[in-house]
């Protein structure tokens, strides 16, 4: 099974920190969303629980009118990627982490060729959407496009 | 094909493929799956390489991966492992450590003077005259070694990867297999390794003509390629055994870093030759090397054999020759035994001689028959192969390196695992398991309770499938007068030079190892290590236990450097104007992980490039990208106790809109970062980091608010945000042109911070002058940076504006005598030595590293200064870490140095005693070749000390918001 990468836009990303971030889970339909999950809201869009005073939106709903005291929105513009085919097979190559470990829903954090990467674990046999600090964009494409084209454990596989 | 045979049931051949390949000059043939050795023994060539000392010709030993005297040489590799390696379409090899030729080697001579080269000669020998030890090394070098290294080698580099399962099975024959398929069964993941392109083991070429083995062999085989929870890993050896059971697996891919919860070691048993007069001739082989031979690669070890056997397999061996066509001349058992095999070996009408001794093989080239005693009688017997089935050493590599110990079993006559550390199981041959359900019904114990501890469900009880009779021969060593019974094959050792080093007093194990080298060759004492200790501990009189054996280290097998090494994963960082670097030549350098530009190339010489820069900034405007620095986000309740806590000076008295320098120190005082921050609101902070620092400090933060139980937040932007800075004295007026905020001294003072839009785009802006210079800072999305960049560049060609790099900016801040922490600093500067003492706030009731600095503060014995050379001649000028000299002391070293544009002089920054800070001191300075040169130490800052230029017609002195 090969494996194939595909840059993502990462428009409408926004990062929330604060407290009482309850009501932007209910705004979403989310709110039982548990801790370092994530949930699909339509085409591309998302919403991952970081922590109790910790969300990752990317949803086209502008949330910065919308907080309360306390709370801060900030937009970011990680480097996007998605994967599809044998990504575990690639990442085994990069990243340490057990995969078996997780399941779909999953947001995770991870260490990928030296670089902090977060990752929404999918649903078998879909796309995995991966995304890192912009500045490393370049570097992780680049590292992860030429692991797909000459990696000899890729070829076999 | 001289020596091949017909189909066999399990050959690992396919026949449609037939394979030219050359050896020695010569073209042979082979099937596609053929191995080199097993190829050449096919077309009758029996001599396959030459012995490492005395250059003895040598054939196939064990066909298992350790024929040291069956390597190898292509154009690219060296050392080729014969009995393992496949033969391809235009391969061409030849034999390593021959002078001449295989054929016909000039080191035979060796041979002929070995009397004079006793085991251990070379340690006595070429030490003295001294003078003549330059020809004896360039001698030793020439003779000594395998394969030619080729030194033009390219790089080259084999992915790793990343495996985890509950359960790893380390070899995959009967016990493996079995040890798998039951670990799976428990519903755990199992990965099952081994070194052959194909599972089985020894049940496929040991019991390949056993009838009552082939519903084993479905069931195992078949059972493991349908069960989804067992991944099998083939053609892959465990070079390594680390902790927490994490195993290093060698592929022909690359390295395969496999975390397992519990391993089973199920590595079966290495088979050991006799010694005895001319036991290396080619066609003397150990008989499981003849049963692999015909079972995978349909070969005839020969054309007529005789089996030198201690134990039932031998027997087995010389059915398994008779039913390929091979003639038995006989079977010498060195004791008497009784087994099925014995039974069908007897019925088949073998002779078999029982309690023999003083076995001999002769031949010239290759063996041509054999001399025994057989009851007290002599005889000689003709045949072309002498199969050697004397006994068993574990492979147990993966116990050692696991903690494990090995003890010997006298009932066995070999070592046997008797310590395992926890989650470690063994079973098999290796475990001293010989029968064929036995050893599957061990594995299947081993498999579930391996299974068991990786569920942390209690273990269950093993039952003790040991062999009640030895397999091995206690000592299968039968000295001659006239030696040449060798023990150690990779490094020439016979009988008589372990005997000469024990006799020398090295008679510890370790000690005969490093003495005599046994077991230091390629094979790492794969078929000598127990032959040696069963001959020390005779000589001693000890049991083999009280005599030890030597620790089998990793790597299993040679593995190769670009293996270990792995890809190369070396993250760069590229900040969102990246591409106008490109398109503008920018001249790229390293800092940390970031690419940034050091000057941008015109045609001029570098430092034409980095001088027109710094007069652009100095007469008109320059931009410079910074969105390096690193950029962090404090907020929340406690952010301005927070940030009190974190820098030397007071933060939280800084007004809302106004910027302030931040000095950042350890525990120990020590100076380990600054920038500047701003204060958006009364809980949001905003500070900036040097380029390098920003995770060392927002880790270090984030520890701290743990610790300090505060109610703040942390984030770091660093890569989400661009930045840069527009220096120079018409940066104003470039700035005026893209917003619409009052820029004027009074609506936006020096050092305040304003939130506009420049071109629509959303920006801070920072009025601060690192460069000394009219300035803005300028922050935003990094998504808007190079929009905000270009646009700027466009407002500012009316005034000429350049972009400047890293070089520029060093310069034109030290003409401002402005500090680089960790340049201008090292691991141990603390603010008052940096002549910043107007940074630490000591009134302030804490902060980081407040303790240290208050006791700091009167101890100072060093300090920054400013100099100017005396001279301006370039080969008078010295580098950054060059030392100041005193009364031939050290006394100091350069920090900074570098041509003024503005000054005409050579300036700098020197840490110096304090003694010599004095304006107007000499310091002297040795260059790189020893040279000195003088210096004046003088005020800072060099250029503009008034600081008028970066704060024009401004009249308010103070911090404004």
């Amino acid at each position: 099974m090969s494996v194939s990468l595909r840059v993502k836009n990462s428009a409408n990303l926004q990062h929330l920190r604060g407290p009482n971030l309850s009501e932007v889970l209910t705004r979403f339909e989310s709110s039982d969303l548990a801790l370092f999950r994530y949930r699909n809201l339509a085409e591309d869009q998302f919403i991952a629980k970081l922590g109790r005073e910790e969300l990752l939106i990317r949803s086209e709903i502008d949330l910065s009118d919308s907080l309360e005291s306390g709370q801060y929105a900030f937009q970011r513009g990680d480097a996007m990627f998605e994967l599809s085919g044998n990504w575990k097979g690639l990442l085994s190559e990069v990243c340490i982490f057990d995969f078996r470990q997780s399941r779909p829903g999953d947001f995770l954090m991870v260490s990928m060729a030296g670089v902090s990467v977060w990752m929404l674990v999918p649903e078998v046999d879909k796309p995995l959407v991966l995304g890192c600090d912009p500045t490393y964009g370049h570097y992780l494409l680049e590292t992860l496009q030429r692991q797909i084209d000459e990696s000899p454990f890729l070829k076999m596989e | 094909m001289k020596l091949r045979l017909p189909p066999q049931p399990y050959e690992w051949l396919d026949r449609k493929q037939i394979i030219e390949f050359e050896f020695e000059g010569e073209v042979y043939e082979g099937f596609k799956g053929d191995v080199i050795s097993g190829a050449l023994w096919a077309n009758g060539v029996k001599t396959l390489g030459r012995s490492f000392k005395y250059h003895r010709r040598r054939g196939l030993l064990s066909f298992a991966n350790h024929d040291i005297n069956a390597l190898f040489q292509s154009k690219d590799y060296p050392n080729i492992r014969g009995d393992v390696t496949q033969i391809e379409d235009y391969m061409n090899v030849r034999a390593v450590n021959t002078f001449g030729s295989l054929k016909h080697d000039k080191g035979t001579l060796v041979e002929w003077i070995g009397k004079f080269l006793p085991v251990g000669f070379y340690y006595k020998a070429f030490y003295s005259p001294k003078f003549l030890f330059p020809k004896w090394e360039s001698l030793i070098r020439t003779m000594a070694g395998l394969g030619k290294v080729d030194t033009a080698w390219g790089e080259e580099r084999k992915p790793k990867r990343y495996l985890h399962c509950d359960v790893a099975v380390i070899g995959a024959g009967p016990s493996g297999m079995a040890a798998a398929l039951k670990a799976a069964e428990q519903g755990v993941d199992v990965c099952l390794i081994d070194e052959n392109a194909f599972i089985g083991g020894s049940l496929d070429y040991q019991y390949a003509n056993e009838p009552e083995q082939v519903s084993n062999r479905k069931r195992l085989k078949q059972g493991i390629a349908s069960h989804p929870n067992i991944q099998v890993v083939s053609s892959a050896y465990v070079a390594g055994y680390y902790g927490d059971h994490w195993l290093a697996i060698n592929t022909p891919q690359g390295l395969i870093k496999l975390s397992a919860q519990s391993v089973v070691v199920a590595t079966g048993v290495f088979e050991q030759p006799a010694v005895f007069r001319n036991n290396d001739l080619p066609g003397v082989m150990n008989a499981s090397a003849a049963q692999r031979l015909i079972s995978r690669y349909a070969v005839k070890p020969c054309n007529t054999a005789v089996v030198l056997t201690a134990n039932a397999e031998g027997y087995r061996a010389a059915l398994d020759m008779q039913q390929s066509g091979i003639e038995v001349k006989a079977i010498l058992d060195t004791g008497e035994r009784l087994c099925r095999w014995v039974q069908e070996a007897e019925s088949s009408g073998i002779i078999i001689y029982k309690n023999v001794e003083m076995v001999e093989a002769i031949g010239k080239q290759a063996l041509e028959g054999i001399v025994f005693k057989a009851n007290g009688e002599q005889k000689t017997l003709e045949c072309d192969g002498l199969l050697m089935s004397v006994g068993w050493a574990p492979a147990g590599a993966p116990i050692y390196q696991a903690g494990g110990r090995f003890s010997y079993d006298s009932t066995l006559e070999q070592l046997l695992p008797s310590l395992l550390p926890d989650g470690v199981f063994a079973c098999g041959r290796l475990n001293g398991v010989f029968d064929i359900e036995h050893r599957i019904q061990d594995g299947e114990q081993a498999g579930l309770n391996a299974a068991l501890y990786a569920k942390r469900e209690p273990l269950v009880d093993c039952l003790d499938f040991r062999a009640a009779q030895a397999h091995s021969h206690p000592f299968p060593i039968w000295e001659h007068e006239k030696g040449k019974n060798f023990v150690d094959f990779d490094e020439d050792l016979q009988l008589k030079d372990l005997k000469g080093a024990i006799a020398q007093g090295f008679d510890n194990i370790e000690l005969m190892k490093r003495f005599s080298t046994i077991g230091m060759g390629p094979s790492q004492g794969k078929h000598s290590n127990m032959n040696g200790i069963r001959i020390l501990a005779k000589a001693r009189g000890q049991s083999i236990d009280a005599t030890g054996s030597t620790t089998a280290r990793p790597m299993f097998h040679p593995t190769p450097v670009s293996h270990l090494a792995g890809m190369r994963f070396r993250p760069e960082r590229l900040t969102p104007i990246h591409t106008f670097h490109q398109q503008a030549q920018a001249k790229f350098m390293e800092a940390g992980a970031w690419l940034r530009p050091e000057y941008y190339r015109t045609g001029l010489p570098r430092k034409m490039c980095i001088e027109a820069e710094v007069k652009a900034v100095r007469n008109s405007a320059g931009l410079i990208d910074v969105s390096t620095l690193g950029k962090l986000e404090v907020f929340g309740q406690d952010a301005a106790e927070l940030m009190d806590r974190l820098y030397t000076m007071r933060m939280s008295n800084m007004k809302i809109g106004a910027s302030r320098y931040a000095l950042m120190v350890d525990d120990a005082g020590v100076v380990i970062d600054d920038g500047v921050a701003i204060r958006y609101s009364e809980e949001h902070f905003y500070v900036s980091t040097t380029t390098t620092s920003s995770d060392s400090a927002y880790r270090m933060i984030q520890k701290k608010l743990i610790e300090w139980k505060l109610s703040a937040t942390v984030l770091n932007r660093t890569g989400q945000l661009a930045a840069m800075n527009l220096a120079g004295p018409n940066s104003r007026k470039v700035l005026a042109k893209l917003t619409d905020l009052d820029l004027s001294n009074e609506g936006f003072p020096y050092l305040a911070m304003r939130q506009a839009k420049l071109s629509g785009y959303p920006v801070t802006l920072i009025r601060v002058g690192f460069v000394g210079e009219l300035g803005y800072e300028i922050h935003t999305d990094a998504s808007n940076g190079l929009a905000i960049w270009k646009t700027i560049m466009k407002a500012g060609e009316e005034f000429s504006i350049r972009p400047f790099g890293v070089e520029a900016q060093r310069l034109l801040r030290l003409e401002k005598g402005h500090i680089i922490v960790g340049q201008d600093t090292d691991g141990l500067t603390n603010p008052f030595e940096a002549d910043m003492g107007w940074a630490v706030h000591l009134q302030k009731p804490y902060f980081l590293g407040k303790p240290s600095l208050s006791k700091l503060k009167v101890m100072q014995s060093r300090t920054l200064v400013g100099f100017e050379l005396l001279s301006n001649q370039a080969e008078h000028v010295p580098l950054e870490s060059n030392l100041v000299i005193e009364d031939g002391e050290m006394a100091g070293r350069i920090t900074s140095i570098g041509f003024s544009p503005a000054l005409d002089k050579h300036i700098g920054l020197a840490m110096v005693d304090v003694a010599l800070k004095a304006i107007g001191s000499t310091l002297h300075m040795r260059l790189s070749n020893g040279r000195m040169v003088q210096a004046k130490v003088v005020e800072t800052p060099f250029y503009d000390p008034q600081g008028l230029l970066q704060k024009p017609q401004e009249t308010l002195q103070e911090e404004v918001a």
